[in-house]
Protein backbone atom coordinates (compact mmCIF):
# COMPACT_ATOMS: atom_id res chain seq x y z
CA UNK A 1 0.00 0.00 0.00
CA UNK A 2 2.79 2.71 0.75
CA UNK A 3 4.45 1.79 -2.33
CA UNK A 4 1.36 2.29 -4.80
CA UNK A 5 0.62 5.18 -2.91
CA UNK A 6 4.30 6.99 -3.57
CA UNK A 7 4.27 5.90 -7.21
CA UNK A 8 1.13 7.83 -7.55
CA UNK A 9 2.97 10.79 -5.80
CA UNK A 10 5.72 10.58 -8.45
CA UNK A 11 3.06 10.46 -11.42
CA UNK A 12 1.23 13.52 -9.84
CA UNK A 13 4.54 15.56 -10.19
CA UNK A 14 5.21 14.31 -14.00
CA UNK A 15 4.93 16.40 -16.68
CA UNK A 16 3.28 15.67 -19.77
CA UNK A 17 6.32 14.89 -21.49
CA UNK A 18 7.52 12.26 -18.78
CA UNK A 19 4.50 10.27 -19.74
CA UNK A 20 5.12 10.54 -23.08
CA UNK A 21 8.64 9.27 -22.91
CA UNK A 22 8.02 6.34 -20.73
CA UNK A 23 5.62 5.20 -23.79
CA UNK A 24 8.97 6.21 -26.17
CA UNK A 25 11.65 4.32 -27.35
CA UNK A 26 15.35 4.77 -26.34
CA UNK A 27 15.93 6.47 -29.96
CA UNK A 28 13.10 9.53 -29.74
CA UNK A 29 14.55 9.84 -25.84
CA UNK A 30 17.98 10.89 -27.62
CA UNK A 31 16.16 13.59 -30.15
CA UNK A 32 14.33 15.24 -27.27
CA UNK A 33 17.54 15.17 -24.91
CA UNK A 34 19.17 17.03 -28.09
CA UNK A 35 16.12 19.49 -28.40
CA UNK A 36 16.10 20.44 -25.02
CA UNK A 37 20.25 21.28 -24.99
CA UNK A 38 19.54 23.19 -27.75
CA UNK A 39 16.59 25.18 -26.34
CA UNK A 40 19.04 25.79 -22.73
CA UNK A 41 22.12 27.06 -25.27
CA UNK A 42 20.07 29.50 -26.96
CA UNK A 43 18.44 30.61 -23.48
CA UNK A 44 22.01 31.13 -22.34
CA UNK A 45 23.58 32.98 -25.55
CA UNK A 46 20.50 35.43 -24.64
CA UNK A 47 21.49 35.98 -21.36
CA UNK A 48 25.15 36.57 -21.93
CA UNK A 49 24.41 38.99 -24.84
CA UNK A 50 24.33 41.72 -22.87
CA UNK A 51 28.03 40.62 -21.28
CA UNK A 52 29.25 40.18 -25.39
CA UNK A 53 27.58 43.49 -26.42
CA UNK A 54 29.08 45.49 -23.21
CA UNK A 55 32.86 43.37 -24.11
CA UNK A 56 32.49 44.54 -27.57
CA UNK A 57 31.67 48.03 -26.78
CA UNK A 58 34.86 48.34 -23.90
CA UNK A 59 37.25 46.82 -26.83
CA UNK A 60 35.70 49.63 -29.29
CA UNK A 61 36.10 52.70 -26.56
CA UNK A 62 39.44 51.37 -25.81
CA UNK A 63 40.72 50.94 -29.14
CA UNK A 64 39.42 54.40 -30.43
CA UNK A 65 39.55 56.30 -27.50
CA UNK A 66 42.38 54.83 -25.41
CA UNK A 67 45.18 56.85 -26.03
CA UNK A 68 43.02 59.95 -25.18
CA UNK A 69 41.94 58.67 -22.02
CA UNK A 70 45.46 58.26 -20.89
CA UNK A 71 46.18 61.55 -22.07
CA UNK A 72 43.39 62.79 -19.75
CA UNK A 73 45.28 60.73 -16.99
CA UNK A 74 48.64 62.52 -17.76
CA UNK A 75 47.00 65.94 -18.17
CA UNK A 76 45.64 65.46 -14.66
CA UNK A 77 48.57 64.50 -12.90
CA UNK A 78 50.30 67.48 -14.23
CA UNK A 79 47.51 70.03 -13.42
CA UNK A 80 48.01 68.58 -10.06
CA UNK A 81 52.24 68.90 -10.32
CA UNK A 82 51.38 72.12 -12.03
CA UNK A 83 49.25 73.43 -8.61
CA UNK A 84 52.21 72.21 -6.99
CA UNK A 85 54.69 74.42 -8.66
CA UNK A 86 52.46 77.38 -8.84
CA UNK A 87 51.93 77.15 -5.02
CA UNK A 88 56.12 76.51 -4.44
CA UNK A 89 56.88 79.62 -6.74
CA UNK A 90 53.88 81.98 -5.36
CA UNK A 91 54.80 81.28 -1.83
CA UNK A 92 58.99 81.95 -2.37
CA UNK A 93 57.82 85.00 -3.72
CA UNK A 94 55.84 85.50 -1.19
CA UNK A 95 58.75 84.24 1.35
CA UNK A 96 61.17 86.84 -0.32
CA UNK A 97 59.27 90.04 0.16
CA UNK A 98 58.69 89.58 3.45
CA UNK A 99 61.93 88.86 4.23
CA UNK A 100 63.51 91.81 2.33
CA UNK A 101 60.94 94.55 3.54
CA UNK A 102 62.84 94.54 6.72
CA UNK A 103 65.68 96.23 4.83
CA UNK A 104 64.32 99.74 4.07
CA UNK A 105 61.40 99.62 0.82
CA UNK A 106 57.95 98.77 1.51
CA UNK A 107 56.43 94.98 0.93
CA UNK A 108 54.29 96.47 -2.20
CA UNK A 109 57.49 97.72 -4.09
CA UNK A 110 59.48 94.74 -3.87
CA UNK A 111 56.79 92.43 -4.92
CA UNK A 112 56.38 94.75 -8.24
CA UNK A 113 60.32 95.01 -8.57
CA UNK A 114 60.54 91.42 -8.02
CA UNK A 115 57.74 90.90 -10.46
CA UNK A 116 59.21 92.38 -13.19
CA UNK A 117 62.85 90.44 -12.41
CA UNK A 118 61.65 86.60 -12.15
CA UNK A 119 61.38 86.21 -15.92
CA UNK A 120 65.49 87.45 -15.96
CA UNK A 121 67.50 84.85 -17.43
CA UNK A 122 70.28 83.88 -19.11
CA UNK A 123 71.15 83.43 -23.00
CA UNK A 124 73.20 81.00 -23.47
CA UNK A 125 76.58 81.80 -25.49
CA UNK A 126 77.20 80.88 -29.33
CA UNK A 127 79.44 77.65 -29.02
CA UNK A 128 79.18 77.13 -32.36
CA UNK A 129 83.11 78.78 -32.76
CA UNK A 130 84.40 77.37 -29.66
CA UNK A 131 87.52 79.43 -29.42
CA UNK A 132 87.27 81.89 -26.20
CA UNK A 133 83.83 80.05 -25.20
CA UNK A 134 85.03 80.07 -21.97
CA UNK A 135 85.39 83.97 -21.35
CA UNK A 136 82.60 84.76 -22.95
CA UNK A 137 80.96 82.43 -20.35
CA UNK A 138 82.53 83.82 -17.66
CA UNK A 139 81.85 87.17 -18.80
CA UNK A 140 77.88 86.30 -18.87
CA UNK A 141 77.74 84.80 -15.60
CA UNK A 142 79.45 88.13 -14.57
CA UNK A 143 77.27 90.65 -15.90
CA UNK A 144 74.09 88.07 -14.51
CA UNK A 145 75.98 88.29 -11.05
CA UNK A 146 76.01 91.87 -11.10
CA UNK A 147 72.28 92.42 -12.16
CA UNK A 148 71.52 90.36 -9.27
CA UNK A 149 73.95 92.14 -6.75
CA UNK A 150 72.22 95.81 -8.37
CA UNK A 151 68.48 94.10 -7.84
CA UNK A 152 68.89 93.41 -4.51
CA UNK A 153 70.79 96.66 -3.58
CA UNK A 154 67.54 98.44 -5.15
CA UNK A 155 65.49 96.30 -2.99
CA UNK A 156 67.17 96.01 0.48
CA UNK A 157 69.22 99.29 0.80
CA UNK A 158 70.11 98.82 4.59
CA UNK A 159 71.57 94.81 4.37
CA UNK A 160 74.84 94.20 5.13
CA UNK A 161 77.41 92.52 2.58
CA UNK A 162 76.85 89.39 4.14
CA UNK A 163 73.13 89.78 3.95
CA UNK A 164 72.51 90.95 0.61
CA UNK A 165 74.71 87.70 -0.52
CA UNK A 166 72.33 85.42 1.25
CA UNK A 167 69.43 87.51 -0.23
CA UNK A 168 70.81 87.00 -3.79
CA UNK A 169 71.01 83.33 -3.18
CA UNK A 170 67.47 83.87 -2.18
CA UNK A 171 66.85 85.50 -5.46
CA UNK A 172 68.46 83.10 -7.70
CA UNK A 173 65.70 80.00 -6.27
CA UNK A 174 62.44 82.30 -6.43
CA UNK A 175 63.62 82.46 -10.54
CA UNK A 176 64.75 78.61 -10.78
CA UNK A 177 61.06 78.08 -8.83
CA UNK A 178 59.48 80.66 -11.96
CA UNK A 179 61.24 79.32 -14.49
CA UNK A 180 60.25 75.43 -13.59
CA UNK A 181 57.02 76.69 -13.50
CA UNK A 182 57.00 78.19 -17.02
CA UNK A 183 58.12 75.10 -18.38
CA UNK A 184 55.77 72.46 -16.95
CA UNK A 185 52.99 75.07 -17.69
CA UNK A 186 53.95 75.46 -21.40
CA UNK A 187 54.05 71.80 -21.89
CA UNK A 188 50.70 71.29 -20.05
CA UNK A 189 48.96 73.81 -22.05
CA UNK A 190 51.13 72.73 -25.35
CA UNK A 191 49.81 69.64 -24.98
CA UNK A 192 45.71 70.68 -24.46
CA UNK A 193 45.84 72.59 -27.25
CA UNK A 194 47.08 70.16 -29.40
CA UNK A 195 46.20 66.85 -27.58
CA UNK A 196 49.75 65.47 -28.73
CA UNK A 197 50.68 62.27 -26.55
CA UNK A 198 53.98 63.13 -26.44
CA UNK A 199 53.90 66.89 -25.82
CA UNK A 200 51.94 65.53 -22.68
CA UNK A 201 54.05 62.16 -22.42
CA UNK A 202 57.49 63.81 -22.28
CA UNK A 203 56.67 65.89 -19.08
CA UNK A 204 54.71 63.48 -17.31
CA UNK A 205 57.52 61.38 -17.68
CA UNK A 206 59.57 63.83 -16.47
CA UNK A 207 57.35 65.37 -13.65
CA UNK A 208 59.22 63.02 -10.29
CA UNK A 209 62.10 64.62 -11.13
CA UNK A 210 60.62 68.19 -11.84
CA UNK A 211 59.12 67.77 -8.38
CA UNK A 212 62.29 66.80 -6.43
CA UNK A 213 64.38 69.71 -7.64
CA UNK A 214 61.53 72.06 -7.15
CA UNK A 215 60.82 70.97 -3.67
CA UNK A 216 64.80 71.36 -2.94
CA UNK A 217 64.78 74.76 -4.00
CA UNK A 218 61.90 75.44 -2.30
CA UNK A 219 63.25 73.88 1.10
CA UNK A 220 66.69 75.93 0.50
CA UNK A 221 65.14 78.86 0.62
CA UNK A 222 64.87 78.32 4.58
CA UNK A 223 68.24 77.94 5.00
CA UNK A 224 69.12 81.24 2.63
CA UNK A 225 67.40 83.64 4.31
CA UNK A 226 68.27 82.58 7.89
CA UNK A 227 71.90 82.35 6.74
CA UNK A 228 72.15 78.79 7.73
CA UNK A 229 75.09 76.99 5.84
CA UNK A 230 74.07 74.39 3.16
CA UNK A 231 75.28 70.86 2.11
CA UNK A 232 77.19 71.99 -0.77
CA UNK A 233 79.12 74.18 2.51
CA UNK A 234 81.07 71.45 3.36
CA UNK A 235 84.22 72.22 1.25
CA UNK A 236 84.48 75.76 3.19
CA UNK A 237 83.75 74.18 6.67
CA UNK A 238 86.73 72.12 6.35
CA UNK A 239 88.59 74.93 5.37
CA UNK A 240 87.69 77.06 8.35
CA UNK A 241 88.57 74.33 9.85
CA UNK A 242 92.05 73.91 8.59
CA UNK A 243 92.50 77.96 9.08
CA UNK A 244 91.48 77.68 12.41
CA UNK A 245 92.44 81.51 14.01
CA UNK A 246 94.97 82.30 11.01
CA UNK A 247 95.05 85.57 9.74
CA UNK A 248 92.98 85.74 5.78
CA UNK A 249 93.58 87.73 2.71
CA UNK A 250 91.57 87.96 -0.15
CA UNK A 251 92.82 85.91 -3.12
CA UNK A 252 90.07 86.77 -5.78
CA UNK A 253 86.62 88.18 -6.30
CA UNK A 254 84.61 86.67 -3.34
CA UNK A 255 87.60 84.44 -2.36
CA UNK A 256 89.82 84.40 0.92
CA UNK A 257 93.18 82.27 1.74
CA UNK A 258 95.06 81.75 4.83
CA UNK A 259 98.47 80.40 5.38
CA UNK A 260 98.75 77.46 7.79
CA UNK A 261 101.50 75.20 8.69
CA UNK A 262 100.73 71.37 8.38
CA UNK A 263 103.39 68.59 9.35
CA UNK A 264 105.95 71.16 8.32
CA UNK A 265 104.66 72.15 4.98
CA UNK A 266 103.25 75.63 4.03
CA UNK A 267 99.75 75.60 3.05
CA UNK A 268 97.78 78.13 1.25
CA UNK A 269 93.81 77.22 2.73
CA UNK A 270 91.70 78.66 0.18
CA UNK A 271 87.23 79.30 1.04
CA UNK A 272 85.05 81.22 -0.42
CA UNK A 273 84.25 84.40 1.20
CA UNK A 274 81.30 84.71 4.12
CA UNK A 275 79.66 84.10 6.41
CA UNK A 276 77.18 85.52 3.74
CA UNK A 277 76.41 83.26 0.57
CA UNK A 278 79.24 83.38 -2.08
CA UNK A 279 81.06 80.87 -3.84
CA UNK A 280 83.38 83.58 -5.71
CA UNK A 281 85.77 82.56 -8.18
CA UNK A 282 88.61 80.14 -6.74
CA UNK A 283 89.76 79.10 -9.93
CA UNK A 284 90.61 82.59 -10.50
CA UNK A 285 92.18 82.47 -7.00
CA UNK A 286 94.13 79.12 -7.56
CA UNK A 287 95.65 80.34 -10.83
CA UNK A 288 96.79 83.63 -9.63
CA UNK A 289 98.70 81.42 -7.12
CA UNK A 290 99.88 79.13 -9.19
CA UNK A 291 101.21 81.94 -11.59
CA UNK A 292 102.86 83.78 -9.16
CA UNK A 293 104.80 81.26 -8.07
CA UNK A 294 105.88 80.17 -11.51
CA UNK A 295 104.14 76.68 -11.13
CA UNK A 296 106.13 76.04 -7.55
CA UNK A 297 103.70 74.30 -6.03
CA UNK A 298 103.62 70.55 -5.06
CA UNK A 299 99.94 69.82 -4.69
CA UNK A 300 96.76 71.40 -5.59
CA UNK A 301 94.07 69.33 -2.80
CA UNK A 302 90.55 70.48 -3.58
CA UNK A 303 87.25 69.75 -1.23
CA UNK A 304 84.08 69.48 -2.55
CA UNK A 305 80.67 68.15 -2.50
CA UNK A 306 79.68 65.48 -4.94
CA UNK A 307 76.46 64.41 -6.44
CA UNK A 308 75.66 60.99 -4.92
CA UNK A 309 74.20 58.34 -6.76
CA UNK A 310 70.64 56.34 -5.21
CA UNK A 311 72.22 53.39 -3.12
CA UNK A 312 75.34 55.33 -1.81
CA UNK A 313 75.20 56.97 1.94
CA UNK A 314 75.14 60.91 2.38
CA UNK A 315 78.43 62.00 3.90
CA UNK A 316 80.28 59.44 2.02
CA UNK A 317 83.75 60.58 1.70
CA UNK A 318 85.99 59.36 -1.32
CA UNK A 319 89.42 60.60 -3.07
CA UNK A 320 90.39 61.38 -6.53
CA UNK A 321 92.16 62.74 -8.98
CA UNK A 322 90.97 66.26 -10.91
CA UNK A 323 89.67 69.93 -10.60
CA UNK A 324 86.71 68.82 -7.97
CA UNK A 325 84.62 72.05 -8.66
CA UNK A 326 81.13 72.32 -10.01
CA UNK A 327 78.90 74.66 -12.10
CA UNK A 328 79.07 75.63 -15.22
CA UNK A 329 82.65 74.85 -15.80
CA UNK A 330 84.55 78.30 -15.85
CA UNK A 331 86.08 78.01 -12.72
CA UNK A 332 87.28 74.31 -13.56
CA UNK A 333 88.25 75.33 -16.62
CA UNK A 334 90.88 77.77 -14.77
CA UNK A 335 91.87 75.25 -12.71
CA UNK A 336 92.67 72.69 -15.16
CA UNK A 337 95.06 75.24 -17.32
CA UNK A 338 97.14 76.18 -14.47
CA UNK A 339 97.58 72.71 -13.23
CA UNK A 340 98.18 71.16 -16.58
CA UNK A 341 100.83 74.11 -17.58
CA UNK A 342 103.32 73.32 -14.55
CA UNK A 343 102.51 69.58 -14.51
CA UNK A 344 101.11 69.83 -10.49
CA UNK A 345 98.95 67.40 -9.12
CA UNK A 346 95.54 68.18 -8.49
CA UNK A 347 94.13 65.95 -5.74
CA UNK A 348 90.23 65.89 -4.86
CA UNK A 349 88.06 64.55 -1.89
CA UNK A 350 84.52 64.87 -2.15
CA UNK A 351 81.63 64.32 -0.11
CA UNK A 352 78.73 62.45 -1.72
CA UNK A 353 75.32 64.00 -1.25
CA UNK A 354 72.19 64.65 -3.18
CA UNK A 355 70.79 67.86 -5.15
CA UNK A 356 68.45 68.22 -2.38
CA UNK A 357 70.83 68.34 0.24
CA UNK A 358 73.75 70.47 -1.34
CA UNK A 359 71.40 73.30 -1.54
CA UNK A 360 69.14 72.77 1.74
CA UNK A 361 70.23 72.90 5.13
CA UNK A 362 73.00 70.67 5.83
CA UNK A 363 72.59 68.00 7.41
CA UNK A 364 74.39 66.83 10.69
CA UNK A 365 75.30 63.44 8.84
CA UNK A 366 77.28 66.20 6.18
CA UNK A 367 78.06 68.66 9.15
CA UNK A 368 80.04 66.02 11.36
CA UNK A 369 82.21 64.46 8.79
CA UNK A 370 83.84 68.03 8.63
CA UNK A 371 86.76 66.58 11.16
CA UNK A 372 87.03 63.51 9.16
CA UNK A 373 88.03 65.30 6.38
CA UNK A 374 90.28 67.56 7.75
CA UNK A 375 91.86 64.52 8.89
CA UNK A 376 92.34 63.08 5.80
CA UNK A 377 93.24 66.15 4.17
CA UNK A 378 96.67 66.10 6.68
CA UNK A 379 97.11 62.35 5.74
CA UNK A 380 97.30 63.31 2.05
CA UNK A 381 99.36 66.07 2.39
CA UNK A 382 101.92 64.03 4.86
CA UNK A 383 101.89 61.29 2.04
CA UNK A 384 101.95 63.11 -0.76
CA UNK A 385 104.64 66.02 0.13
CA UNK A 386 108.22 66.26 1.77
CA UNK A 387 108.45 68.88 4.66
CA UNK A 388 108.90 72.30 2.94
CA UNK A 389 106.89 71.82 0.16
CA UNK A 390 103.80 74.57 -0.80
CA UNK A 391 100.30 72.81 -1.17
CA UNK A 392 97.04 74.39 -2.00
CA UNK A 393 94.16 73.07 -0.49
CA UNK A 394 90.41 74.78 -1.69
CA UNK A 395 87.10 74.46 -0.12
CA UNK A 396 84.89 74.86 -2.89
CA UNK A 397 81.21 75.31 -1.94
CA UNK A 398 78.66 78.45 -0.51
CA UNK A 399 80.33 79.78 2.05
CA UNK A 400 76.71 80.74 3.91
CA UNK A 401 76.93 80.60 7.50
CA UNK A 402 80.44 80.01 7.58
CA UNK A 403 83.00 82.53 8.49
CA UNK A 404 86.37 82.78 7.10
CA UNK A 405 88.34 82.02 10.17
CA UNK A 406 87.72 81.38 13.88
CA UNK A 407 87.14 84.44 15.44
CA UNK A 408 89.92 86.00 18.31
CA UNK A 409 93.61 86.53 18.19
CA UNK A 410 95.81 84.24 16.37
CA UNK A 411 96.99 82.03 18.87
CA UNK A 412 99.55 80.04 16.37
CA UNK A 413 98.74 76.65 18.05
CA UNK A 414 96.25 75.43 15.58
CA UNK A 415 98.00 73.10 12.75
CA UNK A 416 101.16 74.23 13.54
CA UNK A 417 104.49 71.97 12.67
CA UNK A 418 105.10 69.18 14.40
CA UNK B 1 61.51 76.32 10.86
CA UNK B 2 61.15 75.51 7.22
CA UNK B 3 58.40 76.72 4.77
CA UNK B 4 55.25 75.37 5.58
CA UNK B 5 53.75 73.89 1.74
CA UNK B 6 51.18 75.09 0.51
CA UNK B 7 48.20 72.79 -0.02
CA UNK B 8 47.80 72.62 -3.82
CA UNK B 9 44.39 71.28 -4.08
CA UNK B 10 42.37 69.84 -6.66
CA UNK B 11 39.55 71.91 -8.38
CA UNK B 12 35.59 71.02 -7.56
CA UNK B 13 35.10 69.51 -10.42
CA UNK B 14 37.83 67.08 -10.29
CA UNK B 15 36.10 66.11 -6.81
CA UNK B 16 33.07 65.20 -7.90
CA UNK B 17 34.91 63.17 -10.57
CA UNK B 18 36.80 61.00 -8.74
CA UNK B 19 34.36 60.76 -5.95
CA UNK B 20 31.73 59.61 -8.40
CA UNK B 21 34.09 56.84 -10.13
CA UNK B 22 35.02 55.87 -6.82
CA UNK B 23 31.32 55.24 -5.81
CA UNK B 24 30.73 53.74 -8.81
CA UNK B 25 33.53 51.22 -8.70
CA UNK B 26 32.28 50.29 -5.39
CA UNK B 27 28.98 50.26 -5.67
CA UNK B 28 29.47 47.71 -9.26
CA UNK B 29 31.86 45.38 -6.73
CA UNK B 30 29.50 45.21 -3.80
CA UNK B 31 26.83 44.37 -5.98
CA UNK B 32 28.73 41.80 -8.08
CA UNK B 33 29.80 39.88 -4.90
CA UNK B 34 26.39 39.93 -3.66
CA UNK B 35 24.46 38.46 -6.11
CA UNK B 36 27.00 35.70 -6.52
CA UNK B 37 27.11 35.27 -2.70
CA UNK B 38 22.81 34.91 -2.71
CA UNK B 39 22.40 33.36 -6.07
CA UNK B 40 23.75 30.05 -6.88
CA UNK B 41 25.57 30.11 -10.24
CA UNK B 42 27.93 27.52 -11.81
CA UNK B 43 30.92 27.45 -8.99
CA UNK B 44 33.78 28.83 -11.24
CA UNK B 45 32.02 31.16 -12.51
CA UNK B 46 30.39 32.80 -9.29
CA UNK B 47 34.69 32.23 -7.81
CA UNK B 48 35.64 34.42 -10.71
CA UNK B 49 32.68 37.05 -10.14
CA UNK B 50 33.70 37.36 -6.06
CA UNK B 51 37.48 38.07 -6.97
CA UNK B 52 36.48 40.57 -9.44
CA UNK B 53 34.07 42.46 -7.05
CA UNK B 54 36.97 42.15 -4.29
CA UNK B 55 39.66 43.72 -6.81
CA UNK B 56 37.04 46.22 -7.79
CA UNK B 57 36.66 47.26 -4.41
CA UNK B 58 40.15 47.35 -3.62
CA UNK B 59 41.21 49.28 -6.53
CA UNK B 60 38.41 51.89 -5.16
CA UNK B 61 39.39 52.03 -1.70
CA UNK B 62 43.05 52.85 -3.58
CA UNK B 63 41.59 55.40 -5.47
CA UNK B 64 39.93 56.77 -2.16
CA UNK B 65 43.37 56.76 -0.35
CA UNK B 66 44.91 58.70 -2.94
CA UNK B 67 42.00 61.13 -3.28
CA UNK B 68 42.57 61.82 0.67
CA UNK B 69 46.04 62.26 0.07
CA UNK B 70 45.50 64.91 -2.74
CA UNK B 71 43.09 67.01 -0.19
CA UNK B 72 45.26 66.78 2.88
CA UNK B 73 48.21 67.84 0.79
CA UNK B 74 51.63 66.24 0.94
CA UNK B 75 53.43 66.92 4.84
CA UNK B 76 56.44 68.92 4.97
CA UNK B 77 58.97 67.60 7.51
CA UNK B 78 59.48 70.11 10.40
CA UNK B 79 63.25 71.22 10.19
CA UNK B 80 65.00 72.52 13.43
CA UNK B 81 68.70 74.12 12.89
CA UNK B 82 71.13 73.00 15.94
CA UNK B 83 73.82 75.26 17.08
CA UNK B 84 76.92 73.30 18.04
CA UNK B 85 79.41 75.12 20.13
CA UNK B 86 82.62 74.15 21.42
CA UNK B 87 84.50 75.84 24.62
CA UNK B 88 87.77 76.53 22.88
CA UNK B 89 90.06 75.86 25.98
CA UNK B 90 88.40 73.09 27.74
CA UNK B 91 86.99 70.99 24.52
CA UNK B 92 82.98 71.27 26.21
CA UNK B 93 80.65 70.46 24.04
CA UNK B 94 77.18 71.56 23.83
CA UNK B 95 74.19 72.13 21.22
CA UNK B 96 71.43 74.94 21.02
CA UNK B 97 69.05 75.78 18.70
CA UNK B 98 70.21 77.96 15.70
CA UNK B 99 69.42 81.99 16.43
CA UNK B 100 69.78 84.33 13.80
CA UNK B 101 73.62 85.74 13.51
CA UNK B 102 75.02 82.29 14.35
CA UNK B 103 77.71 81.41 12.22
CA UNK B 104 80.88 78.76 12.21
CA UNK B 105 83.53 80.65 13.60
CA UNK B 106 82.10 83.24 15.60
CA UNK B 107 82.97 83.30 19.36
CA UNK B 108 81.53 84.06 22.31
CA UNK B 109 83.29 85.49 25.28
CA UNK B 110 83.38 84.19 28.41
CA UNK B 111 80.05 81.67 27.47
CA UNK B 112 81.23 78.35 28.12
CA UNK B 113 79.25 76.94 31.36
CA UNK B 114 82.32 74.92 32.66
CA UNK B 115 85.50 76.93 32.16
CA UNK B 116 83.83 80.43 31.54
CA UNK B 117 86.09 80.48 28.42
CA UNK B 118 85.22 81.60 24.75
CA UNK B 119 82.58 79.56 23.18
CA UNK B 120 83.02 78.56 19.30
CA UNK B 121 80.36 77.98 16.74
CA UNK B 122 81.58 74.71 15.78
CA UNK B 123 78.89 73.29 13.43
CA UNK B 124 75.40 74.31 12.36
CA UNK B 125 72.95 71.71 11.06
CA UNK B 126 69.71 70.94 10.48
CA UNK B 127 67.52 68.03 11.66
CA UNK B 128 64.30 67.15 9.90
CA UNK B 129 61.36 65.87 11.83
CA UNK B 130 58.90 63.94 10.75
CA UNK B 131 55.32 65.22 11.25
Amino acid sequence: MPCEKRRQSLTRFKTPQHLKSESMGSFEMIDLALQMDQSSLFQQLREDLLSWVLFFVFIMIMNLYGSRIQSQVWMGQISRALNRLDAFRLDAKKEFSETVSRFGRRREEIKGALDRFTGFFVSGIATLDPLGAFQKLEHILDLYRDRMKSFISDVAPEADVHTKANLRDFLGSVIVLDEIFRMVRHFFLLGKKTQNLIYIAQIQMQLPEILRIALAFRQSTHALKNGIPIGDGIGPLVAIKLIGRSPVRELAEGVVGADVNIEGRQVLVVKAEGPGGKIGKPGEAIKGIVESRNGNITRIIMIDAARKLEGEKTGEVVEGVGAFIGGLGVEKWKIEEAATKYAIPLDGIAIKEDLLEAITAMKPEIAKVSDGVVERVTEMISRGTTPGDFVIVAGVGNSIGIGNRIEGEEDGTRRTAS
Amino acid sequence: MAPEERRAKPSLGSYILWVAMIVTILSFSAFLVWSEITSGGGYQDSIFKIMLGFAGAAIAIKMAVDLSKAIRGRPTPKQLSLTLLKCSDCGLKSEREFEAGDFVGKVFEKACRKCDGPVEVDLIYTKSQAK
